[in-house]
C-alpha cells in the first residue's frame, strides 16, 4: 500500500476506515432542543434588555423637565423661598 | 444564504437564525464526533457543541463562508473536555495519554488492509493525524483543517505532508515489522 495520489487503494481504505453510521433522528432532534434552550434563554435576556430601555426611554422627557429646573437657580431659589410642600 | 451572513444575522437581534446553521451541519459533526469517540458519546455531545458554537458565535469570523471547519474546532474541543473528564479530572494528563486511539481501532473492521492503515494512523503524532483526518475524513481543505486546529495554514500544509510521508514509510515496511500480524 501507498499513498501516491496514482493509487487509489489506501484514500480508499481511510475512507472506509471513517465510514460512520447516520445519527438517528432522534438524537439531533435532542440536540437541536438543547440548543434551543440556549436559544430562549438568550431571547428573554434580550427581552429583558429592550423593556428595561423602552422604561428608560419613556422616563426621559420627565427626567429632562428636572434636570432642567435643577440646573436653572431662579426655579431652584424659588422652590426653596416657597418652603417645604409648595 | 451562507453560513456567514446567517451567524451575523443570529447576532443582530434573531438568535433562532442560528439553527439553521445546526440543520446544515448536524451530521458532519455528529459522524465527526463518532469518528472520534463512537456513537454514544457523539449522541451525548452533540447539543453540548451545538451550545457552546451559539455562546461563542460572537468570536465567528463572518467572512468564512463556510461554518464547517469552526464547528469542527469547537466539536474537537467539547472531545478534549469529555475525555479528560473520562480520565481523573484532577490530572493534566497530556494529549497523547488522552487520544483514544485504541477505542477507534476496536471499533474498526478486521481486515488485514485496514488494521494495517488504522495501526500506521496510530503510530502518527496527534497534531499529525488531526490534519489528515480532517483533510481525509471530513473533506476539509488544509486551509480549513488549519482554522479547526486554530494553527496557520502552512503549518497544516506541512503537517499533512509529513502525515502522508510517515505513513507511505509504515505502511512500506514489512508486514513482520509492523503489528499487522495480530
Amino acid at each position: 500500500m501507498n499513498l501516491d495520489s496514482q493509487d487509489s487503494e489506501v484514500p480508499d481504505v481511510l475512507s472506509a476506515v471513517g465510514q460512520v453510521n447516520p445519527p438517528a433522528s432522534h438524537v439531533l432532534e435532542n440536540a437541536r432542543d438543547v440548543l434551543w434552550s440556549a436559544i430562549a434563554e438568550e431571547m428573554l435576556s434580550n427581552a429583558d434588555a429592550r423593556l428595561s430601555r423602552a422604561e428608560y426611554k419613556a422616563d426621559q422627557p420627565q427626567r429632562a423637565v428636572r434636570q432642567r429646573r435643577a440646573n436653572n437657580p431662579q426655579q431652584a431659589q424659588q422652590r426653596r423661598n416657597a418652603g417645604p410642600g409648595a | 444564504m451562507r453560513d456567514g451572513p446567517l451567524i451575523a444575522q443570529s447576532l443582530r437581534g434573531t438568535p433562532e437564525a442560528f439553527v439553521e446553521i445546526v440543520r446544515r451541519h448536524e451530521v458532519a459533526i455528529h459522524g465527526y464526533l463518532t469518528r472520534r469517540a463512537g456513537q454514544r458519546a457523539a449522541d451525548d455531545l452533540l447539543g453540548e457543541v451545538w451550545v457552546r458554537a451559539f455562546g461563542a458565535r460572537d468570536g465567528y469570523d463572518t467572512s468564512h463562508e463556510d461554518a464547517r471547519p469552526w464547528l469542527y474546532g469547537i466539536a474537537r474541543n467539547v472531545l478534549r473536555a469529555h475525555w479528560r473528564t473520562g480520565q481523573n479530572v484532577e490530572l493534566a494528563l497530556p494529549e497523547e495519554v488522552l487520544d483514544p486511539w485504541d477505542e477507534i481501532t476496536d471499533r474498526l473492521d478486521s481486515a488485514v488492509r485496514v488494521r494495517a492503515l488504522v495501526s500506521a494512523l496510530g503510530k502518527l503524532p496527534s497534531t499529525e493525524r488531526d490534519v489528515l483526518l480532517l483533510v481525509a475524513w471530513e473533506q476539509l481543505t488544509p486551509a480549513e483543517a488549519a482554522i479547526t486546529l486554530s494553527i496557520p495554514p502552512g503549518t497544516a500544509r506541512s503537517r499533512l505532508h509529513r502525515a502522508r510521508t510517515t505513513l507511505r514509510q509504515i505502511l512500506a515496511e514489512p508486514a513482520d515489522e509492523t503489528e499487522v500480524r495480530k
